[in-house]
This record gives C-alpha cells, sequence and structure tokens, in this order.
C-alpha cells in the first residue's frame, strides 16, 4: 500500500519502538468504533440523504464490476450533504481564495504527486494555496495547522498524518474555517467539514472477496500486511480477515509483514514457500510486496498464487509476460485535486458531501497489462488521473 | 567547660597497598587556635585531613572531637558535629547562583514565606564576612575568579554552624589583598571561639596566622608546638628533616655531548617564565618543586604530549618538531604522571603493552611475529626484572611497582636518548621504587639523558647529578647533588629563600 | 625509606586466570541462547531444519554479517555506526542511478557506490575524531543526511534497476545451499579475524579501543586507527548495499533494511563491548548466527516487524546486562591500586 501509512515507515522504522505500535493498534480500534457511532447519531439531520448514500454505493460496486465480484456489499457508513449555506463566503483577501494545505510533505513519492497535483489544479481554478509540510510527522502537523490556522485563509485541506491532530482541525473549523481532510480520516469528534479518501475497507474486502471467489471459497490463503499497528494497513487486514472468516473453507495460515518493502516481503516469501508449499493464494495489501513475492516464487520455480496488491507501476511490469492472476486498485494520490475542488465547493455554497468516497481504477490481470507504463517511474500508481504535463515535469515520466 | 580539644587524632594510623600514608600520628587543635598543619608533599597532610572530615576511616586509632572519640562514617557524620572542611580542589557548583552556592546544604533549614528573603541575608552576612559584600547573589559561581570561588566556598563554611573549620591550603587559589581577607576572618572566627586547622606550604603565613605548629614527615608525627617555638629555619629542617639514605646508587659520570638542548620553552596556554635547559649523556637531572609548580607541564611538553607555545627544542643538535610522533622518532619518551591512565592499556597483556611503542620492531609487512613479540618481552623482562607470570598476563593484574617497569620497558624498545620520567615511584612499594632507582642509574650509566621530576625530594636529590627547582612554572634556581640540600631546595621551591 | 630492606615482591596472581576464564564465558552466553533458540524453533516450527529455510537462515547470516564485521570495528575503537543502513541505501541508489540497470555500467557504479560509501565514512571519521562529536550522534546525523539527500535527490521516489550481471551477489549459491553471500561474510570475517588477532593494524585497534590515551601517548596515531574504522564500517555497508540491492534486482524504495539494529545487535549479543576494545570476530559470528536464527525463526512464527524489533531490542539489552555485571566485578587488583597511594 502506497498511500498514507507508507509516510509514516521513516519514522517506525527509526522509533523501533513496541511501545508506539502498541498505542496504534489501539488508536486503531478506537477510531473504528467511534466512527460507528458517529453516524446513527447523527442520523436525523442528514440533507439529500439517498443521492448521497447512492455515490457512496457506486465507489463500491464499480471495483465488484472490475473485480467480477457479484455480491460485495457496502460497509454501513453514513453520507450526508454539507449544510452549503454555512460556509458560503467570498474570499477574505483580495478577490482569489486562499486555501491552506497542510500536506505530508515530499519524503515519498506519494506525497510528492498529492502536494504536485493539488497545486497544479489550484493554478487551474485560479485559487492560491498556502502550504505547510508535516514531513510525514503529525506532531509536525500540529503545529503546521495551527500556523496555518492564524492566517486566516478561506479554507483548509488537511492530510491527516494521525488523530493527534485532531484538536487542531476542531480549533480550524471553530474559527469559521472549514476543513477538507484528504487521503485520510480522523474521528468525527475533530469536526472536519468534509472527509475525501478512499475507503481502506473497500480494498481490503475487496481483495479478498477476489481471492475468495478465485479459490472457490477453498483453500489456504496468507496474509501479507505492510506494518503491524500502523492504521491504514490494520483497517485493511481487519477487513480482509472479516471477509475471509465468512468462509469456512478458506484458512488463513499466517500473517506476514512486509514494511512495503521489495525486500523483505522477497524474504518473507521464501519463508513461505519453504513453509506453506501449498498456498493457494496471497492478499497483499501493497504493489511493492507482491513484486517480492513474484520475485521469490520465480527464483523457487514455482508457480505465483493469485495475488492482490495496489497498482503500482512496477509490480504491473513484473508480472507482464507471466500468468499471474492479480488483483489491483490504488489509492491515488491525485486525490487531492478533488480535496480542493471539495474544498472551494464549499466556499461557492455549491452542494458538497461530508464524506467523498474517491472512485479509482480496479482491476485484474484480464485487462491489467494495458495499464504499464513502461515510460514512467516504477513506484507510480497506474492508471493515473494527474496530468500527463505534471507527471512529465516531476520526471515521474518520459515527456 | 569547653573542650582542650576541638578536634583531633590519636594514634591514627593508614595504609595503602604497598604505601603507609599515616604512621601512629597525633594531633590535636584546641577551640580559638589557629593551628597549621605543616609537611611535605606526600607528608601525609590530606591524608590525616581526609581521616578528620570522615571520608576516609583510619586503619587504627581515633578521631577525637570536643575531647570525644568518633567515628565517622561519611563526610556527613563530621559536618554533623561541625567539623567543616573547604578543600583545596574547589567543590563550587559552578552552574549554580552564588546565593545557591553559599546556602548549599542548608535550604532546608528554614521554611515559610520568610525563607528566601532569609537565606539570602544569611549569605550576604557570610560574603560580607570575605570581603564579597559586594557580590550580586545571583551571579553564576562558575563565572567568579578562582579565588572568588575559593571565598565562596569559605563563605559557605561559614554559614554552618561551625566548631572546627579546615582549611586545605588556601593559599595556592588566594593572594594579596584577598589572602589578607582571608586571615581576617580567620582571625575573626578563631576569636570567637572556633578552632582552624590550616594547611598552608607559605611559611610567612605560619608567622602571621598560627598559633600551633604540627609538622608531619613520610606519614609520621615529628613534632608540635606553638608557632612561637618555630623559627622559619625548624620548620624547614623539620618538614625535608632526612638524611638522603644509600639507597640511592652513586650516578655514574656523564657525558660532555647535549643531548638535549631546551631553549625558551612556554607549553602553550600557559602563562610563564620560558624554561631553558640543557641535558648530557648520561645525565640525570631532577625537578623539584610543589605540586602545580609546572614540572609535569614541562615534560609533558617536551614529550609532545602537549603542544608548545613558544621556544625551540633539539635533540643531538638536530631540531626537534613539536609532534607527538617526531619527538618519539627522536627518541625523547615520557613516563607519564598518571600510569594508569596514559603509560599503560590495562586490559592488555604485559607483553603487548611492552611492544605497543615498536610494533613495527615484531612484525613483517604488518603481521606480528608471536615468537618476536615473546622475545622481546623476555628481553625486557630480564632487564628490568618485571614479576608477572607470563607474557600473557594482563597489565592491570600487576603490582604498582611492576606496572612502572612495563612503562619504561615499552619506551625502552624505541631505544630513546632522552627518558622524561614524572613522579616514577608514585604508588610504588619501598621494594620496587629501589628497583627502579637502580634501572634509571643503570640506564643513565649507558648514556641515556635522564630527567626525573618528583615530588620526594629525598628521590630527586639521590637520583639526580643535579636538581632544577620549580616554582610558578619557571626554574627558580639549580642544585648540585648533595644531601644536604634539600633545605635550600625547599626554600626554592617555597619562595622563601631569604 | 631510611632502611629499604628489598621487600618480597608481591606474589604473582595465580594465572592469567581471569582473562581466559572470561574470554570462554564470553562464548558460553550467545551460545546458550542459540540452543534455547534452536529448541524453540524446533518446537513451534518443525519446518526451520528444512533445507530451504536452513538457507534462508544462511543468507540472513550472510547479510547482516557482512554490516556486522564493519559495526564490530567501529565498536572495538569505542564507537558505533549508525549510518550503515543509510550507506546501504545510498549504495542501491547511486548503482541504480548511474547505470540504469545497464551491465555495461556496472563497474563504474559500483565504483562510484564505493565513492559515496567513503564519503560517509570520511565525515562520520571527521565529526568524530576532529570534532568530538559522540558518534552516536555523527553517524545518526550522517544517516538522517543521506535520507535527506536520497530523497531530495529522487524527490521522494528513489527507484531503478540493479544491473542483472550483479545478481549472482545478493541472489547466487555455491552447490546450490551456500548463498553467495554467506562467503562473502566468511571471507570478510576470516579476514577481519587475522588482521585483528595477528597484526600491528589490529593491535592497535584494541589498544585505542581499550585506553585512547595511552595508546596515542605510546605513538599510535589513535585518529588515524579510529577513522580508518569508521571508513572500513561504510564500506561493508556498501557491501551490504550491493548484496541487498542485487538480492531484489531494483531500488527498494522503502529502504528499509534496519542492518544498524541488526549490526549492533549481532556484535553485542557476540559479547563485543560497547566500551571498546574488547571481543573478537569469533564473538561477532557467533552473535550473528544467533540472531539471523532468531529474525527467521519470527518470521516463521508469522510475528511483524514489531515484534522483531522487541526481540532485537531485549536480546541487546539482555547482552548488554550480561556485559554490564562483568564489568561490575573488577578484579580486586584493579580495586586496590585504583585508588591513590599517596597523599
Amino acid at each position: 500500500m502506497t498511500n498514507t501509512a507508507f509516510r509514516r515507515r521513516g519514522a517506525v522504522r527509526i522509533l523501533a519502538a513496541s511501545v508506539g505500535f502498541a498505542t496504534l493498534i489501539a488508536v486503531a480500534g478506537c477510531s473504528a468504533e467511534r466512527e460507528g457511532e458517529g453516524t446513527t447519531a447523527a442520523a436525523e439531520d442528514c440533507i439529500n440523504a439517498d443521492e448521497a448514500q447512492a455515490s457512496y454505493a457506486e465507489s463500491w460496486s464499480s471495483v465488484a464490476d472490475a473485480f467480477g465480484l457479484t455480491d460485495f456489499e457496502p460497509v454501513e457508513e453514513e453520507v450526508c450533504e454539507v449544510d452549503a449555506t454555512v460556509w458560503e463566503a467570498e474570499p477574505k483577501q483580495d478577490d482569489t481564495y486562499r486555501i491552506a494545505f497542510a500536506a505530508q510533505g515530499p519524503n515519498n513519492s506519494w506525497g510528492v504527486l498529492s502536494e504536485e497535483a493539488l497545486e497544479y489544479h489550484a493554478d487551474e481554478l485560479g485559487v492560491d494555496v498556502l502550504y505547510a509540510s508535516a514531513n510525514g510527522d503529525a506532531t509536525t502537523q500540529v503545529d503546521n495547522i495551527e500556523q496555518l490556522t492564524s492566517q486566516d485563509p478561506d479554507a483548509m485541506v488537511v492530510v491527516p498524518m494521525g488523530e493527534g491532530i485532531s484538536g487542531q482541525v476542531k480549533a480550524a473549523t471553530d474559527a469559521g474555517i472549514p476543513v477538507v481532510l484528504c487521503s485520510g480520516v480522523l474521528p468525527d469528534s475533530a469536526g472536519a467539514t468534509s472527509t475525501v479518501t478512499r475507503q481502506y475497507d473497500l480494498l481490503g474486502s475487496a481483495y479478498a472477496e477476489w481471492i475468495a471467489s478465485q479459490i472457490g471459497g477453498e483453500g489456504k490463503v496468507a496474509i501479507l500486511s505492510g506494518l503491524a499497528g500502523v492504521p491504514t494497513a490494520e483497517y485493511q487486514k481487519a477487513a480482509a480477515e472479516k471477509t475471509f472468516a465468512k468462509y469456512p473453507g478458506i484458512e488463513v495460515v499466517t500473517t506476514q509483514y512486509t514494511e512495503w518493502s521489495p525486500t523483505v516481503a522477497k524474504t518473507v516469501a521464501q519463508n513461505l514457500i519453504a513453509s506453506y508449499p501449498d498456498l493457494d493464494a496471497i492478499w497483499s495489501d501493497s504493489g511493492y510486496g507482491s513484486v517480492g513475492v513474484i520475485q521469490a516464487y520465480q527464483e523457487a520455480g514455482k508457480e505465483v498464487p493469485p495475488i492482490t496488491g495496489d497498482a503500482i507501476n512496477d509490480f504491473i511490469q513484473a508480472a507482464e509476460g507471466t500468468d499471474v492472476k492479480y488483483a489491483l486498485s490504488t489509492f491515488p494520490p491525485e486525490m487531492s485535486s478533488t480535496c480542493l475542488d471539495t474544498a472551494v465547493d464549499l466556499l461557492k455554497g455549491e452542494p458538497v458531501l461530508n464524506k467523498v468516497y474517491i472512485d479509482s481504477p480496479s482491476f485484474t490481470n484480464e485487462d491489467g497489462a494495458q495499464y504499464a507504463r513502461e515510460d514512467c517511474d516504477g513506484g507510480l500508481l497506474v492508471p493515473s488521473s494527474a496530468p500527463e504535463d505534471l507527471l512529465v515535469s516531476l520526471g515521474i515520466c518520459n515527456a | 567547660m569547653a573542650p582542650t580539644i576541638a578536634l583531633g587524632a590519636r594514634e591514627v594510623t593508614k595504609s595503602f597497598p604497598g604505601v603507609r600514608a599515616l604512621e601512629n600520628v597525633t594531633f590535636a587543635c584546641a577551640p580559638g587556635r589557629v593551628h597549621a598543619l605543616l609537611g611535605e608533599n606526600g607528608a601525609g597532610k590530606s591524608t590525616l585531613i581526609k581521616i578528620l572530615t570522615g571520608d576516609q576511616a583510619p586503619d587504627s586509632g581515633a578521631v577525637i572531637v570536643g575531647d570525644e572519640e568518633m567515628s565517622f562514617g561519611s563526610p556527613r557524620d563530621a559536618l554533623a558535629v561541625g567539623v567543616t572542611p573547604v578543600y583545596q580542589e574547589l567543590t563550587v557548583l559552578p552552574e549554580m547562583s552564588v546565593l545557591d552556592n553559599v546556602m548549599l546544604g542548608h535550604e532546608s533549614a528554614r521554611r515559610g514565606v520568610l525563607r528566601l528573603r532569609e537565606q539570602r541575608e544569611h549569605a550576604r552576612r557570610a560574603l560580607e564576612r570575605v570581603t564579597l559584600g559586594g557580590l550580586d547573589l545571583n551571579t553564576i559561581a562558575g563565572d567568579l575568579s578562582l579565588a572568588n570561588q575559593q571565598l565562596v566556598e569559605i563563605a559557605r563554611a561559614l554559614v554552618s554552624k561551625s566548631n572546627v573549620l579546615i582549611l586545605d591550603e588556601p593559599s595556592a587559589v588566594l593572594s594579596g589583598d584577598k589572602l589578607e581577607a582571608l586571615h581576617t576572618v580567620v582571625r575573626s572566627i578563631v576569636a570567637e571561639g572556633t578552632a582552624v586547622v590550616y594547611i598552608t606550604h607559605l611559611l610567612d603565613e605560619v608567622r602571621d596566622l598560627a598559633d600551633d605548629v604540627t609538622i608531619l614527615r613520610d606519614g609520621r608525627f615529628v613534632s608540635t608546638g606553638p608557632a612561637s617555638e618555630y623559627p622559619m629555619e625548624r620548620i624547614v629542617r623539620e618538614m625535608v628533616g632526612r638524611q638522603v639514605d644509600s639507597v640511592f646508587p652513586d650516578p655514574a659520570d656523564r657525558r660532555d655531548e647535549v643531548v638535549l638542548s631546551v631553549e625558551g620553552v612556554v607549553p602553550r596556554g600557559a602563562d610563564c617564565v620560558p624554561v631553558s635547559l640543557e641535558l648530557r649523556a648520561g645525565e640525570i637531572v631532577g625537578l623539584a618543586g610543589l605540586v602545580g609548580s609546572g614540572r609535569s607541564r614541562l615534560l609533558k611538553t617536551l614529550a609532545g604530549v602537549r603542544q608548545r607555545g613558544d621556544g625551540r627544542v633539539s635533540v643531538g643538535g638536530r631540531p626537534l618538531r613539536a609532534s607527538l610522533g617526531a619527538t618519539i622518532g627522536a627518541g625523547v619518551v615520557l613516563v607519564p604522571e598518571e600510569r594508569k591512565r596514559d603509560g599503560l592499556v590495562l586490559e592488555l597483556p604485559v607483553g603487548q603493552n611492552t611492544t605497543l611503542t615498536a610494533l613495527g620492531s615484531i612484525s613483517t609487512a604488518g603481521w606480528i611475529s608471536g615468537a618476536r613479540e615473546a622475545a622481546a618481552y623476555a628481553e625486557e623482562r630480564d632487564r628490568l626484572g618485571i614479576r608477572s607470570s607470563s607474557g600473557a598476563q594482563l597489565a592491570k593484574q600487576l603490582s604498582g611497582g611492576n606496572q612502572q617497569k612495563i612503562v619504561i620497558a615499552k619506551w625502552l624498545r624505541v631505544g630513546p636518548r632522552v627518558l622524561l620520567l614524572d613522579e616514577p615511584t608514585r604508588g610504588v612499594d619501598v621494594g620496587a621504587k629501589s628497583e627502579i632507582y637502580r634501572i634509571i642509574t643503570e640506564l643513565a650509566a649507558q648514556g641515556m639523558a635522564i630527567l626525573v621530576a618528583s615530588s620526594e625530594l629525598p628521590e630527586v636529590i639521590g637520583l639526580s647529578h643535579r636538581v632544577l627547582v620549580f616554582r610558578d612554572g619557571a626554574v627558580v634556581g639549580e642544585v648540585a647533588r648533595d644531601p644536604e640540600s634539600s633545605e635550600k631546595i625547599m626554600h626554592l621551591a617555597l619562595g622563601t629563600e631569604s | 625509606m631510611t632502611t629499604a630492606p628489598v621487600t618480597t615482591p608481591p606474589a604473582p596472581p595465580t594465572e592469567a586466570g581471569p582473562g581466559r576464564l572470561a574470554r570462554a564465558s564470553s562464548f558460553i552466553a550467545p551460545l546458550a541462547g542459540l540452543v534455547v533458540v534452536l529448541i524453540l524453533a524446533a518446537i513451534t516450527t518443525p519446518q526451520f531444519f528444512s533445507f530451504e529455510v536452513s538457507r534462508l537462515v544462511l543468507f540472513q547470516v550472510g547479510l547482516i554479517g557482512i554490516a556486522a564485521i564493519g559495526q564490530t570495528l567501529v565498536l572495538l575503537v569505542g564507537g558505533i555506526d549508525l549510518s550503515i543502513s543509510g550507506v546501504m541505501a545510498l549504495t542501491s541508489v547511486v548503482l541504480a542511478t548511474y547505470s540504469a540497470g545497464s551491465d555495461d555500467k556496472l563497474v563504474v557504479g559500483i565504483v562510484l557506490s564505493v565513492l559515496a560509501g567513503l564519503a560517509v565514512g570520511l565525515v562520520n571519521a571527521g565529526l568524530v575524531v576532529l570534532r568530538n562529536v559522540p558518534p552516536f550522534v555523527a553517524t545518526f546525523a550522517s544517516f538522517v543526511l543521506i535520507q535527506g539527500v536520497i530523497i531530495a535527490w529522487t524527490r521522494g521516489a528513489p527507484s531503478g534497476d540493479i544491473p542483472p550481471a550483479l545478481s549472482w551477489l545478493g541472489g547466487g549459491r555455491l552447490f546450490d545451499f551456500i548463498p553467495v553471500p554467506l562467503i562473502v561474510f566468511a571471507i570478510l570475517a576470516l579476514a577481519t579475524g587475522l588482521v585483528l588477532g595477528r597484526t600491528t593494524a589490529g593491535r592497535r585497534v584494541y589498544a585505542t579501543g581499550l585506553n585512547g590515551d595511552a595508546a596515542r601517548m605510546s605513538g599510535i596515531r589513535t585518529g588515524i586507527v579510529i577513522a580508518a574504522c569508521y571508513l572500513i564500517s561504510s564500506l561493508t555497508g556498501v557491501l551490504a548495499g550491493l548484496v541487498n540491492a542485487s538480492f531484489i534486482g531494483f531500488v527498494d524504495a522503502a529502504l528499509v533494511r534496519n542492518l544498524d539494529l541488526d549490526s549492533v545487535a549481532a556484535a553485542v549479543i557476540g559479547g563485543i563491548a560497547l566500551t571498546g576494545g574488547k571481543g573478537r570476530i569469533a564473538q561477532t559470528v557467533l552473535g550473528v548466527v544467533l540472531l539471523a536464527v532468531l529474525l527467521t525463526w519470527l518470521i516463521q512464527l508469522g510475528a511483524g516487524g514489531g515484534a522483531q524489533l522487541v526481540v532485537s531490542g531485549a536480546v541487546i539489552l539482555l547482552a548488554v546486562f550480561l556485559q554490564g555485571r562483568r564489568f561490575f566485578f573488577p578484579s580486586p587488583t584493579t580495586r586496590a591500586t585504583s585508588m591513590k597511594g599517596k597523599q
């Protein structure tokens, strides 16, 4: 998974602290609960509920279509329209909107594309961006949001680095600044105006359902998660486990961690081959991990079992010309431009959902080859909806 | 009724491995008197003070406070009965304010709202007595001059209700007005009935200040009595007080060839008079002087361990660059004062320590020959009489004397022309001492030029052809080899030569 | 000393007993640990002793071991090198960026990687030797610096292929069983062991680590000795980086292999003292084997990265604790003579 969790990698590695892991697990557990509570309470004054709900269901059914899943129900989630009149406003300074952007920072390729896509789109829309980089660190972001708030922007887009920033987000909305969460979630208590993201539950269970359909609901499966205790990895893994539990014939024989690294994944896969020579499928949350898995199986001269992951260019190229069965989807960094749209729409008084679930391309080995981009960086999530000239100017793709 | 002895010691004996630091020493300081405790370096003054203040326990004998025998478990016990020391090594906390330093240890004595103001007042009064009345209480102690730090420390001692104040060589730091002020304070607290034990090397101070005098020598009690009975000549005679005995072999005749020539050398960072000297082949020159008089510093500078600030050094007529490598290359080597820290790698076998300076000679293209290493060690072992179970024994397991021989041995491996020895017999037992003397004399007889710095006068005199006396980093005099010269040396070192 | 009877010298302490005993005991703890882990592995994961898994253990021994050799040298001079992972990452990025996966550019790419590694080693050595920066701080700063450089240089997305001609280094095996990295490690260990034990260079390393002051005053240029150890450590980092990069065949953007921790852990578990000067390469080898077995066993158990770090950390603490106990009981001779004799 090359998403928000990706960013934490450096910190987690350096910290090497089990205590931190334990806390994160606890936090992940709590937030899942809180979200559930929040939605039922708000049910009554939900504006335009049906229409909003339909857009949510859409993001699930498109994956189901792509993976050929017949029985794929969205997890319960209440989506409403935000009361547009509350946030409608003229630009506070001059005649252009100033949008604060609390970004992750360019500490990996996902972060680079995320902020570049937003800046690019801001140029297109003609709004000003007040930028602050968290360098992947929640504590830095707390400070960033405070500073951005003090500059009194018209709206704020935040790529949340952790739940620790909830207080500052709340303070910003209390100060009359609409806050759009981008590529991540915070508890309802943070009071974000809208959340624009791709659902982790969706990815985790869609991969699991696809595996179930591939192996006919029966067989031995290995789960390759990213980092133990990191919320983005744990949400997906939990969703996968829940899905597999529905199939009595499926046995999850082992859960391993790849640290989203092909090197680690290859080592882990070599161990899998030695310990479980008869695996039927591998659920992986990351294309990087899956690259290592493919190498390990190929070097051992064994057939690669059906495998999942996110759609990184490297993986598709590695699988090209083989008969590896795979199902991929993405957590696209360029969703940040949708985040900006949402913020600007709020200010213009146009209808906006409180939860915007991004629908991004999902596909399997049947139609995957077409997405390979020989001319682009191996880490690019494909197909990318980021503008081509932006990808070129960033050096991610060749002209 | 006031006690007759405010602080004293009865037949105190204290030994350290290989050394008897104090033997049956009796001492008594009466209330309301200034008692000067005198003796050479190493005479046992510091050990006695440590025992009197509870820092060390005597092997036998007793400490007496207020006419009663006491047994201190720690310095706190001594403080509790009013024995307050001001040590030579400053114990001012440099990061804390003057106020905190003065009131250190007395903060919790008062509570409530008035505490701070009261504290300041107490501190102010104590500082006034040591002429620091004008000092801002919030000044950080570390910013003060050494002299003022010493005075702050004395002020701290004044704050506590002391029956006995022990001042360990305050004149090492204080001088002029400050010292005068201290004398005034001492007289006034003595007038209040406090006893003061005063250690000093300045015999003028003794004359000005002391009511009583006790002299120690070689860990033994020499004499005690009213200061009026101690003219300066008697003090020096009794401090030095012995004949240089026959353990020192007579040095062989020195040769004419000048091996080491030092011209106007000043150690880097030192503010002192440039030193010049010449050393001939086969000559042993002793460096005498009090601790801190600059002997060690000069040796380190000559050995290239410390950087040279100025001056020229030449060996065998060829100028010597001021670097460790060049110095060793030219055959000028130092047997350092701090043997364990600078001389030996304690965790390595003695054989490896011996060859550490000359690894090239036991190896071929970097490959060490075990046989050559063993032979090198065996040669030095026989030459110097090193007693170890084998060359593989760790250096830390040897006695002080044998360790010192290893340090000498490792330098002999480089074939030195000039051997610099700093306190060569410190922490070495008597038997090994005379062996080391024999070694030094023999090496000189073979043509080596040798400089020996030592705090032990008999050693310097007994070993050397001539003795240079140091004071404040400068050579203040030269004394020829003569058993009767120790008093002269002492006068030179103390600056009491009339 | 008016009378100077030549006192009988103190009887030499009985044999070099403590030294030899301590040396033997330093092997006992890691050996016991190895036996315990092997027994646990046999019980919980019976497949552990299969041909395939043994081969994986040997690969780990090789990879960790290469870095641990350099780390051991640095530890022996009283330092620590936390920049090894950084050097590894730098190596793969430099090689991939320069060669772009082309075999023709492999040699120059490797030369450039070595130069990059040497540069890091020089920075470490300069900070530690010339500026007296504590090694922990200096090398960690280098590590962070390297990470920053890589991120800035590659815009957060290091990528690229490693020339396939190098793949034998990370992926090759002798007799289909002995991984090439293990052979590299074995040669390195043997050479380092000989240098440390039999050469003047080794003697200088030990003397510098045990007592830098005395070594310096004996004419050993301790600064150069320390600097050389940091340089060699960086070079083993380059070698480990080449092994790791050729193992996967392209730049791993996660740059995740935490060989700093692993290499320190291996050396310390083996009994190399963090205080410097104590320990031999054989002990490092033992520590490496123990750690590789432990880590592979944890993977077999399905423990996550967190658990692996917890176990590594716990084992280091245990090893340091055991070392510390030895330090707290100095022999009576040391204690007695450490008091000032006179005054």
